[in-house]
């Protein structure tokens, strides 16, 4: 027995890597959670820092949950979730419709075209995120590409208003997520055995029933990944609406970042990002149970 | 393989030497070609109703795409597929009468077993009652009924292989296609699978079409097998026709051992062809002209091991020392086709023995001898002197 390795799994070492991303996790995560929620349940303070202390002088405890009771019934707190749930929704539906053709037309092209195709699809990210949001700017101003050309071949007289719209987040948005859409529902169909969809053929599917019966459920890990990732930060998202968006775009996102910046009102801020992270760890929630269910 | 070739000959239903009988799927001039590549080149065949007829050949060599154009998965780029008269042409595969078990089985993963089987059927819009009833027929068919609730994940190979199976005879099709049905199984599994196939033919009649790369499963399956390489059908033939009847080299040497002796034809007295050849070292006669060879052809003269003796030199076999060795009609035989040669390597198989034995001119011939006494002592061995022999109605010509 002296000869015997030691099996990799088990003992010091084991624990050793797996406190690694704990730690992290712990550091940059948790920490920085307790602090916002610790802020959260303070009022706001003219003074350094800008919010009032969670015990008094004698000790005793002064937290509440006032900002929370004024994010969840104030009309305007509302508005702002329901209008981030509603753009966050719908782009993550535009993402779909768009990237399932996309990721099913890369992973059933020629194994050679493959990467070609992949490689355009993330392409974009070689340029600056902001940059990119910009440039719709300039397409679809009053005065953008768009309307410009629409006009000169005399289509319409009058520039379509496109800018500070509901539309034009929503463009944003759908245009800048497509890429994490489309990578995980690739990562589930280039792995799929095209042989079941044969096999649903031969007995008996039309091609479109195949593709109900067979591609969709056998790709929904994808779907479900690529959703999460585009429905998350569409939630919480911030530059879009405020460099596309209008003055009546109401989102969370941008309604944290005034509270922050404008009206200094720290403990406010803090309550809608907690709101926040508790809508979307439903989702999160929801994948996780998905991802259980497939692995039974 | 004995045994496989009694099977094959015990055939006694032979529709194909019929000229009456109408086959039940036609090849007509198939050829398929993708991009550059010509995977089929032109193949006419033939298939009788309840025939269990083996596409054999490597990789490669067309018999998966031949396969995937009678399934409905490839067009052919010419030529016509008729299956009970009709022209498969245009007809997509979920309207054709067949059903196929794929080679990776293609179990839906998301469905239990019950619901993988009876997915066909529910295609088909079969009333609930009676796919209930069809499938708990197929899984007791299949011995399964156990297993029904199960995914496929949970299954064992074997399992998963039955599960397949199930699934494509529920629909009961006029032609059941089956790619490398045995494939991924381990040999006893293998050998039970092969037998229950036979089976399940016996019990329904269904024409099965069978793609194997596997000789002996083909040997042991089919009523009839055709031999593909490079696109091509190289033969056609019950198992004991292409054994024993190989019509070219390819042939020979793709099904079982055989050696093959290169020579010249000197004289040809009717059946019995004699040839030069080097590599045996004298001529070799054959009784075999079915080619009809002339002198000066080149031609390889083709033994099976097992129709070769191999002996002690100089000591006929009764005076061996240890034991009694059973003595082959060869020895006795004034016509046989002898040589001298040195064992180089022997394989003990249990059931027979393999000798490589060299001959002067560095020819390899292989050898195998039925051990047929118990315990008996090898009489040749590691490099003994040997002298190998055939007779010449046990060897045939084979063009080169």
């Amino acid at each position: 027995m002296a000869g015997r390795r030691r099996p990799l799994t088990g003992g010091a070492g084991k624990g050793a890597v797996t406190a690694i991303p704990y730690a992290w996790l712990l550091l940059f995560f948790l920490a920085p959670f307790a602090i916002v929620f610790r802020i959260s349940l303070s009022e706001p303070l003219i003074a350094q820092p800008p919010y009032s202390p969670l015990f008094g002088a004698d000790g005793s405890y002064q937290g509440s949950f006032f900002n929370y009771d004024l994010v969840l019934t104030d009309e305007i707190y509302r508005l702002a979730f329901l209008g981030s749930l509603e753009v966050a929704a719908s782009s993550t539906l535009f993402c779909l419709l768009i990237g399932f053709p996309m990721a099913y037309g890369i992973a059933r092209a020629d194994a050679k075209w493959r990467l070609v195709l992949l490689l355009l699809v993330v392409l974009p990210f070689w340029t600056s995120f902001l940059l990119r949001v910009y440039a719709w700017i300039g397409l679809l101003n009053d005065t953008g590409l768009i309307n410009t050309v629409l006009q000169d071949i005399g289509l319409i007289a009058d520039p379509i208003r496109m800018m500070q719209t509901q539309f034009s987040v929503q463009v944003g948005i759908v245009y800048t997520y497509l890429p994490f859409m489309i990578l995980p529902l690739y990562a589930t169909l280039e792995r799929l055995d095209w042989s079941l969809v044969e096999a649903a053929q031969d007995l008996g599917c039309s091609a479109t029933k195949a593709f109900w019966k067979i591609t969709v459920p056998l790709s929904l890990p994808g779907i479900v990944a690529g959703s999460m990732l585009v429905f998350i930060p569409a939630m919480g998202e911030f530059v879009i609406p405020a460099l596309l968006g209008g003055p009546d775009t109401l989102m969370a996102g941008r309604i944290l970042w005034d509270e922050f910046f404008s009206n200094r009102d720290w403990t406010l801020a803090s309550t809608i990002a907690i709101v926040l992270l508790a809508l979307l760890v439903v989702p999160i929630v929801i994948f996780q149970a998905a991802q259980q269910r497939e692995n039974r | 393989m004995a045994a496989a070739l009694e099977a094959g000959s015990d055939f006694t239903d032979r529709p194909w030497e019929d000229p009456s009988a109408k086959p039940f799927i036609e090849f007509q001039g198939v050829a398929k070609s993708f991009d550059d590549v010509q995977a089929v080149k032109g193949v006419d065949l033939a298939v009788y109703k309840g025939e269990l007829f083996s596409l054999l050949g490597g990789s490669g060599c067309g018999k998966t795409t031949l396969l995937r154009m009678l399934a409905g998965f490839e067009e052919p780029t010419e030529g016509r597929i008729l299956v009970d008269g009709e022209d498969m042409a245009g007809i997509p595969p979920y309207r054709r009468p067949c059903n196929m078990m794929f080679q990776s089985y293609a179990l839906f993963p998301h469905l239990t077993v019950e619901q993988n089987i009876a997915f066909g059927l529910k295609q088909d819009g079969v009333p609930k009652a009676e796919i209930a009833d069809r499938v708990g027929q197929v899984l007791s068919l299949v011995e399964l009924e156990a297993q029904r609730k199960r995914k496929p994940h949970q299954l064992s190979g074997g399992q998963r292989q039955r599960v397949a199976l199930a699934r494509a005879i529920v629909k009961r099709p006029k032609v059941l296609l089956l790619d490398e049905p045995l494939g991924a199984l381990d040999k006893r599994l293998r050998e039970q699978a092969q037998f229950e196939l036979m089976k399940l033919q016996d019990e329904t009649g269904v024409t099965m079409v069978v793609v194997t790369h596997d000789q002996e499963e083909a040997m042991v399956l089919s009523t009839r097998i055709a031999v593909m390489h490079e696109g091509l059908i190289q033969q056609i033939g019950t198992p004991s026709d292409i054994y024993e009847f190989p019509a070219n080299r390819f042939v020979a040497d793709f099904l079982g051992n055989i050696t093959l002796i290169e020579g010249t034809v000197t004289a040809v007295d009717g059946d019995v062809v004699t040839l030069e050849t080097p590599e045996w070292g004298r001529p070799v006669q054959v009784s075999d002209n079915r080619a009809g060879h002339r002198p000066g052809d080149r031609a390889f003269v083709a033994v099976r091991p097992e129709k070769i003796t191999i002996s002690q030199k100089g000591v006929t076999p009764n005076s061996i020392e240890v034991g009694p060795v059973e003595v082959g009609p060869v020895e006795a035989d004034a016509s046989a086709n002898r040589a001298a040669g040195v064992v180089e390597d022997l394989a003990y198989l249990g059931d027979v023995t393999l000798y490589r034995v060299r001959l002067e001119s560095g020819l390899i011939v292989e050898v195998t001898r039925t051990n047929t006494i118990r315990g008996a002592r090898r009489s040749v061995d590691w490099d003994s002197a040997v002298e190998v022999a055939f007779r010449p109605d046990n060897a045939l010509l084979v063009a080169g």
